[in-house]
């Protein structure tokens, strides 16, 4: 192989790639970066074998060829030289990069000891806004569980029927679904990993670009975002049927600011410092009031004004689920809706007119 | 995993770690199992994509040469992701070798941090039965004093609604009432997942109902939706006049339309205080069927199922011991078991007679604390409700005589005093007055359960000193 390339191209590409490379590895070739040529381009591949990420960027190839290089030692080295362009020579188990003062020779791998990356089968396709699914996939992951011992619930459900397509996340204390319009006539229902998605909104940050692409597999599902593709497993399992806890009416309905309840959540949650973190929201007329206490802290009650539809009512709840929830809301107006002191709270964005809605379930105390 | 499929897999397994490095066979062939060797068609599940490419471009002729070594007949080898037959849909952690035991400590901390309080009600909970894996009818250990509640329960579960509705179980507590009850839900439940059972405490029902009242609205009608209800602990809906009269057109709702209704309580229905004639007599419609404490036999039964499922070593002679030094209470006889094994391993004995002894030497002797006369004629006042003077002193109204008469039962039974003594104890009556006493009480407590739930209590309360 023998490349010529810009430093700052080729940084751009191993700090995509080195995200993914852990140096936990039994098998010293995952801690490597995957460079390789393809016709006129420079690809870089690295995989932890949940995830495999691979990008593009451009060179000009004067001999073909492949190579695995450790991601570490070569991020480092990239990352603090200030050489403009550089040149890789290859062979099957040496990468040397050639720049105006600088010569160094990695020991690497050979690429035939590299994971071959999936291929994907039966492929459906769908293109995406990048910012409609970076915010949508950003609200929905609050509430996704960060425990693995159940990946199902580790997963974000998505759904895609009748021109609708449906993002869930749930830790089974909390739910938050988005539905939007998409034009895409497949049908698809999958659970994506969050560890996924997470990958995904970082790449849509770095790459900067409008639309992304989503193919979906049998089992694998793979996001191209400008010129990178990052491929994963799909979870295995059933997703809960989680939209008979909907409530479809609410025999509370109030309305208030979002800034205003962020204050006052925040401000109690001082005084929620048992490990459930519970406050009680008590809807008497026109006013949300909004008490909390710890026994060897002391207690508090604010209270702040809102528009009631329904009757009086009363939930225990923990803070912090409300905090994260409306860290995501993204609208002046929040409408919260109660029915019994232990049915699900349903928090939905005024706005949104019902395809963005969070539900916490209460405390029971 | 079929014991055949796994052979023939291992010794695949056992000729490629001899061909590939230790690293490479760990990342690459761990967790992969073989699932189905059919139709000249292998297919072995590997734990993810990444493995399935990998295995599929380099492996793959290694892999198949070496089956077919073993079966000649096999000329293609399937990869898949998916575990076909698993329980419960493959809801499987992904078993990657190498990083799990990092991720444990990990994951452990997570769970610590994303476990909410026990308050925290769950989506997953929510007006939904969640069947207790615990309790199956399989691991019901029947004996004499159970066997009728068992075929009862049992018939009920084949053909909810149709047989025996109600069902009313009864039996004191720790004989396997609250077992016998999720048996049921989860043999409905396994047979027809679609209907809808609910299972409550009588508490529940009656906080929810209060709830409602306190509230002013109109009573949900969670229960009435249900295609199976079942209430345990009945007995506390006693003395609670408009839950009971709520329970009553819930019960009638049901009943009407076949659904079918287990209830237990400690007691049989006529026994229950103050439960409303009308109740009562429903509750007597299908089959009230007992639970007794079981008999030494079912006692070792129990205790050497319990020792099977959890894998312990448990001689014959233990079981016996345990059996004879504990008995009438199920949990505690379970406890005691667990006591046992806990200790040997604790200390590296073996379980067997003399750590039995040890261990259960402490618990025996918890449970009889030292009681006196003068304790047990306090507590037998004390439960009644009157004074020491009266117990021990001359007047005869019946508040006082039946306490007595239950104080000098439970010295004679209890605390092997003479009857002379307990005469004494009783401020110096006739010796032949505590006999007649006696006699009486044991007479009469073989008939009268709500008295004998007296004299236990009673025993409870001496203990619990």
């Amino acid at each position: 192989m023998k490349v010529a390339i810009k430093v700052k191209n080729l940084l751009k590409a191993v700090n995509i790639c080195s995200r993914l490379v852990s140096s936990r590895n039994s098998l010293e070739v995952l801690g490597n970066i995957l460079i390789e040529t393809e016709k006129n381009i420079l690809k870089l591949s690295s995989t932890n074998l949940d995830l495999a990420i691979t990008t593009k960027l451009g060179a000009k190839v004067e001999k073909e060829g492949k190579i695995s290089i450790p991601a570490r030692l070569l991020s480092e080295l990239i990352g603090s030289i200030s050489e403009d362009t550089l040149q890789l020579i290859a062979d099957d188990s040496n990468l040397t990069l050639k720049g105006n003062g600088i010569h160094s020779r990695i020991n690497g791998v050979s690429a035939s000891e590299f994971p071959t990356l999936p291929k994907l089968s039966n492929t459906k396709s769908i293109n995406f806004s990048s910012d409609e699914i970076k915010s949508n996939f950003e609200k929905v992951i609050a509430s996704v569980s960060i425990d693995e011992s159940r990946p199902v619930l580790a997963g974000v459900f998505f759904s895609i029927k009748s021109g609708e397509m449906v993002l869930a996340g749930t830790d089974s204390y909390r739910l938050s679904e988005i539905k939007s319009k998409c034009a895409s006539k497949e049908e698809i229902s999958c659970i994506i990993p969050v560890r996924t998605i997470s990958e995904v909104l970082r790449l849509i940050s770095t790459e900067e670009v409008k639309d992304i692409e989503i193919k979906i597999g049998e089992s694998e599902i793979s996001f191209v975002v400008g010129e990178s593709q990052l491929i994963s497993q799909l979870t295995e399992g059933k997703y809960p049927e989680y939209q008979k806890i909907i409530p479809e009416t609410t025999t509370t309905t109030i309305e208030c600011e979002k800034e205003k309840l962020v204050e006052a959540v925040k401000v109690s949650s001082v005084f929620a410092r048992e490990s459930s973190h519970g406050i009680a929201l008590n809807v008497l007329k026109d006013e949300l009031t909004i008490d909390a206490q710890t026994s060897d802290v002391g207690e508090n009650t604010i209270k702040l004004p809102v528009k009631k539809n329904g009757k009086d009512a009363s939930i225990n709840i923990n803070a912090k689920y409300i905090t994260d929830i409306l860290s995501v809301v993204n609208d002046k107006t929040v409408v919260i809706g109660i029915n019994d002191k232990l049915d699900p709270l349903l928090i939905k964005p005024k706005s949104k007119d019902g395809t963005e809605i969070h539900i916490i379930m209460p405390l029971r105390s | 995993m079929d014991n055949q499929l796994q052979t023939v897999w291992g010794s695949v397994l056992g000729e490629l770690e001899i061909v590939l490095s230790e690293a490479n066979f760990q990342t690459w062939l761990k967790g992969t199992e073989l699932t189905g060797l059919d139709g000249g068609k292998a297919i072995i599940y590997v734990p993810n994509i990444f493995t399935r490419q990998w295995i599929q471009d380099k492996y793959h002729t290694e892999i198949l040469d070496a089956i077919r070594k073993i079966d000649p007949n096999i000329n293609n080898v399937e990869y898949t992701t998916k575990k076909a037959d698993a329980k419960g849909g493959s809801e499987q952690p992904k078993s990657r070798p190498d990083d799990n035991s990092i991720r444990m400590p990990i994951q452990k901390a997570r769970q610590k941090y994303s476990n909410p309080n026990s308050e925290q009600s769950s989506i997953e909970s929510y007006g939904e039965f969640r069947p207790n894996e615990k309790y199956k009818f399989n691991n019901f250990i029947t004996g004499s004093s159970n066997k009728l509640a068992f075929s009862a329960a049992q018939l009920v579960s084949e053909k909810p609604g149709e047989m025996y509705n109600p069902l009313f179980l009864y039996g004191p507590a720790g004989v396997g009432k609250t077992h016998l009850l999720w048996a049921i839900s989860n043999e409905i439940h396994a047979r027809d997942p679609k209907m809808k059972i609910l299972y409550s405490t009588s508490e529940e029902f009656i906080n929810t109902f209060l709830s409602a009242i306190r509230k002013g609205e109109k009573f949900s009608n969670k229960y009435r939706s249900a295609d199976v209800l079942l209430i345990d602990d009945m007995q506390f809906i006693a003395g609670k006049e408009r839950t009971q009269e709520e329970f009553f057109h819930t019960f009638n709702a049901l009943h009407q339309y076949n659904k079918q209704i287990v209830l237990c309580s400690d007691r049989p229905p006529k026994e229950i205080p103050t439960l409303e004639e009308r109740l009562r007599s429903r509750f007597e419609w299908g089959m009230v069927a007992d639970i007794q404490p079981p008999d030494f036999e079912t006692r070792v039964a129990i205790l050497m199922n319990k020792a099977n499922t959890n894998s312990i070593d448990l001689g014959m002679d233990v079981a016996e011991f345990i059996a004879t030094h504990i008995d009438n209470n199920i949990r505690e006889l379970e406890g005691a078991l667990t006591k046992v094994v806990a200790h040997s391993r604790l200390h590296g004995q073996p379980i067997d007679i003399n750590t039995a002894q040890e261990v259960l030497g402490m618990y025996i002797q918890k449970t009889q604390v030292k009681v006196n006369a003068k304790t047990v004629l306090q507590k037998t006042a004390d439960y009644y409700e009157i004074s020491y003077n009266d117990i021990t002193g001359t007047k005869r109204s019946r508040e006082v005589v039946v306490p007595r008469q239950i104080a000098m039962f439970i010295m004679r039974e209890e605390l092997d005093m003479s009857f002379p003594r307990i005469a004494k104890s009783l401020g110096g009556k006739d010796h032949t007055t505590i006999m007649h006493g006696v006699n009486k009480i044991s007479t009469q407590m073989a008939r009268d359960s709500v008295m004998s739930q007296d004299i236990q209590s009673i025993k409870k309360l001496l203990v619990g000193q």
